[in-house]
Parts: structure tokens; sequence; C-alpha cells
């Protein structure tokens, strides 16, 4: 569930609206990862006294709400403190993972007033009903990334695939799975499955398959306006992603420091390197 | 019996190949083996399936998406959501076990349409659409065991009547399920409790307009209120509140 900018028929204290005003609602979420699930430390910080008081007396509470469209799990869960947690079971979720964190009311409240209330609402009562929602932190998302594939390890982010149809191009890309598929005419697969048991040639391979490839892969990344909604769901940008983030670039921010060739190069162990070393001796022995 | 699911690269290879693939999508048996040329394309899983298992075949006379519901969730009925999210098990499934049950159901050869259009009907019903949240209610099999998921009742006497209610028209369940508050965990059976609630003479509610109209409904709702907090009585209540309106107008026009 993302809670965008919206109207609400009550004020609500949030970071789109002045609803409330000389007030804040924030909420911080970290996640640890263990095998079996996913830990969520939530630190709310809460300036309104009178929602405090609220929730202070049970009529309201800190909720913290989380929706993996993926898999379909959604929950919810309550907290009378602001500092919680919650664990979610590995086995529920995968891929992108919105979470918000709310105060919402446990019960009817009848002329619902707040002392922070914006002067246009002079002395309106409002009517809350249970579930409403009276405070709302921005969203966020985390990536939900099982180490263990949950039926089967899945040990590489690549998959070459062998493709029949007849106008093919000699190489083309599908992004849109939990690996990223090279599809190689059928000659081609032939010729490629023929070569990969050598082991010595695998940097050669490794150039003219995998890097092109992810060359593509990273550049989609980069012109994608949220890449975590657009491709957060598929294993391979999850792995690139944190692979990066072990290099301190941060995909998210869209600032990349090095051309998407270098990255690439980083990220397959410089396969270049290696390649030329490789044809350099193949081609010292004839 | 063992139940296996694709390897990454043969889902990767049949998803890259349905164009190329059209005809033998109306094969009258399964041709994984002859696509793979003897190599390995399909691995273990821990997980079981009967080994009588078996699909009703669909006839002139009915779908059976209930029973085949049915069926398939009592088989797999502790999959995990991550589990049930896998396109490999469910892309294997229907080109294997369900492969006849697939090309009665969704039949390829009686599809009107472009090849562009055939490919992906093809890819909607035997893989996974590239709508992730929509996918577990396209694929011919995974929305089988979905439908029974989202509206199993285990205290029930027939912990499946709710599953029939939402299987009697399937404009119904992709109403409901492919709206996001459909997650909301007690939402479907609450909505199903209430469509059951009411007499086709009082109130169809199976009927298209009707019920999208009470969808509208619920989705205003949701826009303020968040509907995880409610308990499936108060879904219930909330949703009456908008049933009983219909109601009121239906007797009304009827007068």
């Amino acid at each position: 569930m993302k809670i965008s900018y919206r109207s609400y028929p009550h004020p609500v204290l949030s970071y789109f609206s002045d609803d409330l005003v000389k007030c804040a609602f924030q909420a911080t979420v970290t996640a640890d990862t263990t095998q079996s699930y996913f830990r969520l430390h939530v630190a709310c910080l809460l300036s309104n006294r009178d929602i405090r008081a609220f929730i202070e007396s049970g009529r309201a509470a800190y909720a913290l709400h989380i929706e993996c469209s993926a898999t379909r799990f959604r929950r919810m869960t309550l907290s009378q403190e602001p500092n919680f947690s919650y664990d979610i079971p590995a086995s529920a979720v995968q891929g992108v993972v919105d979470v918000c964190v709310i105060v919402c009311a446990t019960e009817h409240i009848e002329n619902y007033k707040n002392s922070h209330f914006h002067a246009d609402y002079g002395e309106t009562r409002f009517s809350v009903s249970k579930g409403d929602v009276l405070a709302v932190a921005e969203d966020r998302t985390f990536l939900a990334d099982n180490e263990r594939d949950q039926l089967r390890r899945i040990p590489s982010i690549f998959e070459v695939a062998r493709t029949t149809e007849p106008d093919a191009a000699a190489m083309d890309v599908d992004l849109m799975g939990n690996k990223i598929t090279i599809q190689l005419r059928s000659e081609d697969y032939d010729r490629y499955s023929s070569l990969v048991p050598a082991a010595h040639l695998e940097s050669v391979i490794a150039s003219l398959v995998a890097v092109p490839v992810l060359v593509e892969a990273i550049e989609s990344i980069r012109s994608s306006e949220d890449a975590d909604q657009e491709y957060g769901n598929y294993r391979w940008y999850r792995v690139i992603k944190s692979k990066l983030k072990s290099d301190g670039i941060d995909l998210a921010s869209g600032e990349f420091p090095t051309t998407t060739v270098a990255l690439t190069q980083k990220l397959l162990d410089q396969p270049v390197s290696q390649a030329l070393q490789t044809i350099e001796l193949i081609a010292e022995e004839e | 019996m063992g139940l296996h699911i694709l390897r990454e690269s043969a889902l990767s290879q049949l998803r890259s190949n349905i164009a190329g693939n059209i005809a033998k999508y109306s094969l009258a048996d399964s041709w994984l083996n002859e696509e793979f040329r003897g190599s390995r394309w399909s691995l273990d899983t821990h997980l079981e399936l009967p080994g009588h298992f078996e699909f009703m075949m669909p006839d002139e006379n009915s779908s059976y998406d209930l029973e085949n519901s049915r069926r398939l969730f009592l088989a797999l009925k502790d999959l995990t959501p991550v589990q049930a999210a896998d396109e490999r098990l469910w892309a294997y499934l229907s080109h294997t076990v369900g492969w006849s049950y697939m090309r009665k159901r969704w039949d390829v050869d009686g599809f009107r349409g472009s090849a562009e259009k055939r490919t992906q009907y093809i890819r909607d019903r035997y893989f996974f659409m590239p709508n992730r949240d929509r996918a577990l209610v396209r694929n011919g099999i995974a929305r089988l065991w979905t439908y029974a998921y989202v509206t199993y009742e285990k205290q029930r006497e027939n912990p499946f009547e709710l599953t029939e209610m939402l299987l009697q028209k399937l404009d119904i369940a992709q109403q409901l399920l492919e709206r996001s508050f459909s997650r909301v965990p007690e939402l479907p059976r609450a909505v199903m409790r209430v469509v059951q609630a009411y007499p086709k003479n009082q109130l169809d509610l199976t009927d298209r307009d009707q019920f999208r109209d009470v969808m509208r409904h619920v989705n205003r709702i949701g826009g303020v209120t968040i509907l995880d907090m409610l308990s499936g009585s108060e879904l219930e209540q909330l949703i009456r509140e908008r049933t009983d309106t219909l109601r009121s107008r239906a007797k009304a026009s009827a007068a």
C-alpha cells in the first residue's frame, strides 16, 4: 500500500499537506535479514500532543503496514510504543516490499479536534472511524532478497537461452525475469554450449556475451524513473544493487562514479583484460 | 509423487520462444522432452503432489474451475507465499501435469487474434504476465490455487463454500482479485459472505454492474480507512452499507 498525496475527509498530519501545522510525524524503518525472517525496526517521532494522547489512551496506535505485490502478502501490526519491531517470514515476501508507518484510530472517535489544525478548520470537529488515518509518514520500500531459493538454489544472474524465431537477432536480452536472459540464435547457442566447458575461454565468452547484456541492464536501470519499482521483483536487479552498494554505489541516487562500461567491467571482474590475455596466449601458441 | 519445477534456463528458453513454439501449444501431449533434447529441464523440490492427482477436464457444460481449485489447493495447501509466487512451479505444471487440462481450458487453437496477441495469451496463461500482481490470477494453473487460497475457510462444513461463490462468474473473481485491496487477508472472504447473504431475487451481486458498484465502494473506503484494521465482520458491515442501498434501489425500481 502506498499512501501518496490525497485529501482525507478529516485533517491528517502528513508530509504532503498542512492540515495540521507546527507539528510533524516521522518514522525510520530499518531491516535486519536472517535466513528465516526479515526484522523491521520502526522508530517514530510524533510531535503532536493530541494524537499522542489518543495513542496513550488506546484510542489510536502506531501502525506498520507491509505489502508485497509479488507474493500478495499484506499485513499490519500495531504498537502503543513509538519504537517497535516486526518479523516478516522470509517465506512470505520476495522483491519489492512497500512499507508505510501511520497512526490510525483503533476505535470510533467522535468530535475529533486537534490543537494543531490549520486555522481554516476553525472550530470544526470531525468524526473519525476505526481504521481511519490520523498521521502518515513517508512511504518507503525495501527489497526482500531471499538468500536461499525457496524451492531451489539459483547460482547466477544470467541465463543463456536458445531462440528459434527465424528472424531473431544474433543476440538479444530479456530483463523481465529473475535472471537476465541472453537469447542466442540456434546455431550460436549450440556453439556457445560447446565452448562453455572450456574453462580457459570463460573470460572471452563473458566479454562477448555477458558484457553487452549487463551494459544494457545497467543502462535500463539508470534510465528508469524508479528502478526499485520497475525491477525490484527480479533477483538479478537485487544482486546487482547489492554488489554495487558494497562498492559504495547507490543505484537509487542515480549518480554513478564511472561510465556504464567501466561499471560492467568491475562487476564482472574485468573480463576484457582476462580475455585479451587469453587471446594473447592462444596467439603465442600458434 | 515428488513435484518438479522448471529449471531457470528452461523457463527462460520457453518464454523466449513462445512465438516460435505456438504450433506446439496445439499438440496433444506435452513436448518438453523433445524441446530440450534430453538435457535436464526440471529440478526436484521438497514438495509432493499426490500420485493420483489429476485435473477434471472441462467440457461444453462446465470449466470445472471450482472442482479443480479444490483439488489443486488440497494437494498444495502448504505452499508459502514465496513458493506460490514462483513462475517455475506454475509454468512446469502448465506444461506437464496440467497439459491436457490447459489444452482444453485455455485452448490456443480457438484463440482469435493476431500472432502477437496469441503469443501474449500463451504467456499470460502458461507463464506469468509481466504484471506480477495479476500473474497469479491469470496463469491457468496458479489461478485455481489462488482462488481457493483467498476464500478457503476451514471451519466451514464445506471449506470451499466461498470459493464456489467467487467462481459463480469469472468476472467476479477478476473484479475482486485484480484489485490491490483484495490482498487484505480477510476482505475476499468478507465480500463473498455478503454475496452469499443476498438471495438473487433481492439483489443479484453476481451481476457485473452491481458487483463493480460494490468494488468501487470498497475502493473509496479503502482510500481513507486502513481496511487491514477491520475484522471480518466489520468488513462485511462496511460492504453491506452499499449493498443495502443497492437492494433498496432495486426494490424501489421493481415497485
